[in-house]
């Protein structure tokens, strides 16, 4: 008995010990404070990021810099509340796009930076097109960053053993297709349980048959999904799905799975973004080849969505709007284009081939940045720029059709509704 | 309770958890019903009262709907097969087994484990690639059967329940054994010496006199298969498309995913309303059929 | 009677079926469990089999890289607090409302009871933004003093009924000696309540440290994670270290499993106890 009142009380000296002894201790240093989230979660490009802040912290030893590193998914959840607590980081690292930055615009939660721009004379250095989705109500409050550009991965010694070429144009494509189903390839790499890398193969459609002038027109200038091309665009797609060019049972196997395929060597291709470019490299290495996904229409030039998705804000709780744009202004410039280069991130700013060809990198990773910075440009990452309405009814309608359950037309109407009542 | 003056004794006793439960529990209860009928997009913006828009949009609401024939399904699949397996695990297990408290041991612990790891690991069970299921099927030479089981519509929905039902399973058993237990062994003794078998046994000693038992079991599983929320959000988030959707997790992706703070409170309000509803009639039932 | 050495037909049905159900319980946890203990490669060769070997480095990585041990400190430092919250002022207020008179009684007992009907949803979302507002956010006190409320309910239920089934006679002579109500409580009821103190401990402390929602919705550091937070999120950047995974739910799974072994005995007893009273 006395026993049992001993534990007891022992568990409740604990309990008041870490009641009163209250969450966490923050060191207060001397320093004047930057904290700065982002979601840069790969270890790589972790690294790369924390390199270039102790490079600001070495350069301006009276700052210090807390960097806190997010996970993509919970970063959804979790920026938005997040920023109307007095724990709000001065810089945050966001996606631009209705949800995320959108959001926290209108609820002022993110300052404007066009002063910050004309300040620093950002716009000489960063082309135009990082700015376009961080622009809300007219207004602009981010910097865009990690330029992306969606593509064709393949593995080079399948291609070899089954004697394939990269293609030229989308027959030759579907071509290739077939001869690596043929030979017990999966052709393409998608898996689409998560359900955004639909999002994807759906904007290599639209850009290269819709085109990227008429994308745009719909996109922003409020006008309708509701034509022919885009049907014909998710048609296309489907059409993947109808050849079993895709991962069987794709709607039941996880994005990661997904590229397990392709880095053990099971799939021929991969369609996605350059996000996953590390586990690839690091599993493939130089076995890894990168084109851009062939011209489809004879009047359409072959077009890779692409772009950036994310952008760096400052918070409405930053004390020092001055320093932020200082430490932001280091980290987007070419000076530090090498360190982000080196965690595979494209930055913003804009390189010539010398400096490309300057920087260390493997060789493919140097395609396509040069690829990127090229002026031939690229097409829109669509749900970058969509409501989250539309991207909500484009994910579950998208799979349905993959399922099986709905045609193109019921997918174009469903996402066209949408986009009509969101806009 | 013992005759006597009221004594403010009382409170002082049940203050630290009154308090504690008024300001974590019932007041947001009350916050709840109050947001619903506003249009809130979460921290910092603005919020409006719309009276009742948002239960007018929920009743035309399809995906809510579905959601609410999932939360039936899943009452009655995952009540249903746990409680048969309990009473005939019970059953056997009242009787006379070695080694009982292995089995004892070993049936509860699906229940205590969490859903976080009861939805990793039969995630992985399901892969289709390499999950154990398929291996299994296709080296007894059932390949045909092998299939996306979280990804494919037809099979989703029952794969969770099947998950549901193993981690309560155990837990139905233990209660119905004690409840066997507690039956006096002559009620049994003067059935065989009537000529009465198993079958008899069971059916017309062992089942009514476990009513009790099983009534406080059925509306415990019942509520709990109301409000499933973990094991759906991490084996399938409601997918695919909204096809293993249910209330709880469509409250979760509406208030905090898509912003519609208001729409996903009505959400709960509606899927509270409807657990007491069932809680009452169920137990006045009950109550009912005692008297 | 002496026993038949050769078991009839229904004793082997009858153990096939416990057999059977045992396998079903078990292995899925055994699969992982085994598979913590392997190579990637062993794995993807034989998903089921008992390891050739026992590999540990999963189990190291996890630990420290994965910060599985510091997840799991915050789970025992939230787990341990909560459930002695709810334990305590459970019993408190269930020998309160079971064998003391006090205006109002019935009302707040049914206030309570209905927190055992409510859904979680149910005020999770206004909860979510006060704790946001008064800056709870990324602390074990944002995470215990929700944990320890949710568990009262069931508790206090629990307590009470349990309280009632005590013959009133035990107090009335305690009082006649002149003891006040505080002295009865803990010198009388709290020996009497052993078998329920035991079954509410695991099961607050089961349910403290299984809890999810709470830490999703009220934690984003990730210092600040407990062990479900962090299992979750616990993949690798787009590709999957199974074996990692493995060890990490491993990990997560130890420590309730024992204390279930330990307790399980008594556990049950109370938990049985209480149901039969419906």
């Amino acid at each position: 008995m006395k026993k049992r009142f001993i534990s007891m009380f022992v568990w409740m000296l604990f309990t008041a010990a870490v009641l009163t002894a209250g969450g966490q201790e923050e060191a207060k240093d001397e320093k004047t404070e930057l904290t700065f989230w982002h979601t840069f979660q790969d270890a790589q490009q972790a690294a790369a990021v924390q390199e270039i802040v102790d490079l600001y912290m070495e350069k301006n030893t009276d700052i210090s810099v807390e960097v806190t590193v997010w996970d993509g998914d919970q970063a959804k959840t979790v920026f938005g509340p997040a920023l109307a607590t007095n724990e709000a980081p001065d810089i945050m690292y966001t996606m631009s796009n209705d949800e995320m930055l959108g959001v926290f615009a209108e609820a002022g939660y993110v300052i404007p930076l066009e002063d910050a721009y004309e300040k620093y004379g950002w716009d000489d250095i960063l082309p135009a097109h990082t700015k376009t989705s961080c622009y809300k109500n007219d207004r602009l409050y981010g910097i865009g960053h990690e330029l992306d550009i969606l593509g064709v991965y393949y593995n080079k010694v399948i291609f070899a053993e089954c004697g394939l070429e990269v293609p030229e144009d989308y027959d030759e494509f579907l071509n290739v297709c077939e001869v690596l189903k043929e030979n017990g390839y999966i052709p393409i790499a998608f898996a689409n349980q998560n359900g955004w890398p639909a999002y994807h193969q759906q904007s290599f459609f639209y850009n290269n048959i819709v085109g990227k002038e008429q994308l745009h027109k719909d996109m922003f200038e409020a006008g309708s999904f509701d034509r022919p091309e885009y049907v014909e665009s998710i048609e296309y797609f489907l059409e993947w799905i109808e050849k079993d060019y895709v991962i069987p049972d794709t709607l039941s196997v996880t994005y990661n799975d997904g590229n397990a395929m392709f880095n053990t060597g099971k799939a021929g291709m991969h369609t996605t973004g350059l996000w996953a470019f590390n586990s690839f490299y690091d599993a493939l290495g130089d076995d890894i080849g990168f084109f851009q996904f062939p011209q489809i229409k004879d009047d359409k030039p072959a077009i890779n969505p692409g772009g950036i998705g994310s952008c760096f804000t400052v918070t409405s709780n930053c004390e020092n709007p001055d320093l932020a744009f200082d430490f932001l202004d280091f980290l987007i410039s070419s000076d530090v284009a090498e360190i982000w280069l080196s965690g595979s991130i494209i930055p913003g700013v804009h390189l010539t081939d010398q400096q490309v060809d300057s920087y260390a990198m493997p060789p493919l990773f140097r395609d396509i940045v040069k690829a990127v910075n090229s002026p031939a440009g690229f097409g829109f990452n669509v749900d970058i720029y969509m409501t989250a309405e539309v991207n909500e009814v484009t994910l579950n309608v998208l799979q349905e059709a993959i399922a099986g359950k709905k045609t193109a037309e019921q997918v174009i109407a469903e996402i066209d509704a949408a986009w009509q009542i969101s806009k | 309770m013992s005759a006597g003056n009221r004594n403010p004794d009382g409170y002082v006793f049940i203050l630290p958890a009154l308090i504690l439960y008024v300001l974590f529990m019932f007041i947001p209860m009350i916050k709840t019903v109050l947001i619903s009928f506003q249009d809130w997009g979460g921290s910092g913006t603005v919020k409006v009262w719309v009276g009742i828009d948002n239960y007018i949009r929920l009743f035309t609401d399809i995906i809510f709907w579905k959601a609410f024939l999932h939360n039936v399904i899943w009452v009655i699949f995952t009540v249903v097969v746990p409680l048969i397996i309990g009473l005939i695990l019970a059953n056997i297990l009242n009787g006379k087994v070695k080694a009982k408290i292995i089995f004892r041991v070993t049936y509860f612990l699906p229940y205590i484990l969490s859903l976080v790891v009861v939805g990793i690991v039969w995630s992985w069970i399901y892969n289709p690639i390499f999950g154990n299921l398929n291996s299994f099927l296709t080296s007894i030479g059932l390949e045909s059967l092998a299939c996306g089981w979280l990804g494919n519509e037809n099979t989703a929905l029952l794969s969770l329940l099947v998950v549901g039902s193993w981690t309560a399973f155990g837990l139905c058993m233990v209660i119905i054994l004690a409840g066997m237990q507690s039956i006096d062994p002559v009620v049994y003794e003067y059935c065989t010496l009537e000529g009465g078998n198993s079958f008899q046994k069971f059916f017309y000693i062992t089942l009514p006199m476990l009513k009790n038992t099983l009534a406080s079991l059925i509306l415990f599983l019942t509520i709990g298969s109301m409000r499933v929320f973990d094991l759906v959000y991490i084996m399938t988030k409601g997918g695919p498309y909204h096809t293993t959707e249910t209330m709880a997790t469509y409250l979760f992706t509406k208030a905090f995913r898509n912003n519609e703070v208001g729409y996903g409170a009505s959400v709960a309000v509606f899927l509270t309303l409807f657990v007491l509803m069932i809680s009452f009639f169920y137990t006045r039932y009950i109550n009912k059929k005692d008297a | 009677m002496s026993k038949l050495k050769i078991p009839t037909a229904e004793q082997i049905i009858k153990y096939v079926i416990l057999i059977f159900s045992l396998f079903v319980s078990i292995m899925p946890v055994l699969w992982i469990i085994f598979a913590a203990f392997k190579t990637n490669m062993q794995i993807y060769e034989n998903p089921f089999s008992f390891p050739p070997n026992l590999y540990l480095e999963n189990f190291k990585t996890a630990w420290t890289q994965g910060r599985m041990g510091r997840y799991s400190l915050n789970s025992v430092i939230v787990a341990i607090p909560a459930t002695s919250l709810a334990v305590f002022t459970s019993l408190l207020a269930g020998f309160g409302f079971s064998k003391l008179k006090f205006y109002g009684q019935r009302v707040f007992y049914f206030i309570i009871i209905i927190g055992l009907m409510m859904p979680t949803q149910a005020y999770i979302i206004p909860l979510f933004f006060t704790v946001i507002k008064y800056n709870l956010t990324n602390t074990y006190m944002g995470m215990i003093l929700p944990r320890a409320a949710f568990g009262l309910p069931f508790s206090i239920f629990f307590a009470n009924s349990f309280f009632l089934d005590i013959p009133d006679e035990l107090i009335d002579s305690a009082k006649m000696d002149g003891t006040n109500n505080f002295q009865i409580f803990f010198k009388l009821m709290l020996p009497l309540s052993k078998p329920v103190v035991s079954t509410l401990i695991v099961l607050n402390f089961i349910w403290s440290w299984n809890e999810l929602l709470i830490p999703l919705l009220f934690v984003f550091k990730d210092k600040m994670r407990t062990l479900p937070l962090g299992l979750m999120y616990f993949k690798g950047d787009y590709m999957i270290d199974y074996a990692l995974t493995a060890a990490a739910v491993a990990i997560s799974m130890v420590p309730i499993i024992i204390i279930y072994v330990i307790f399980q005995r008594k556990f049950i007893q109370g938990l049985t106890s209480g149901a039969l009273k419906g």
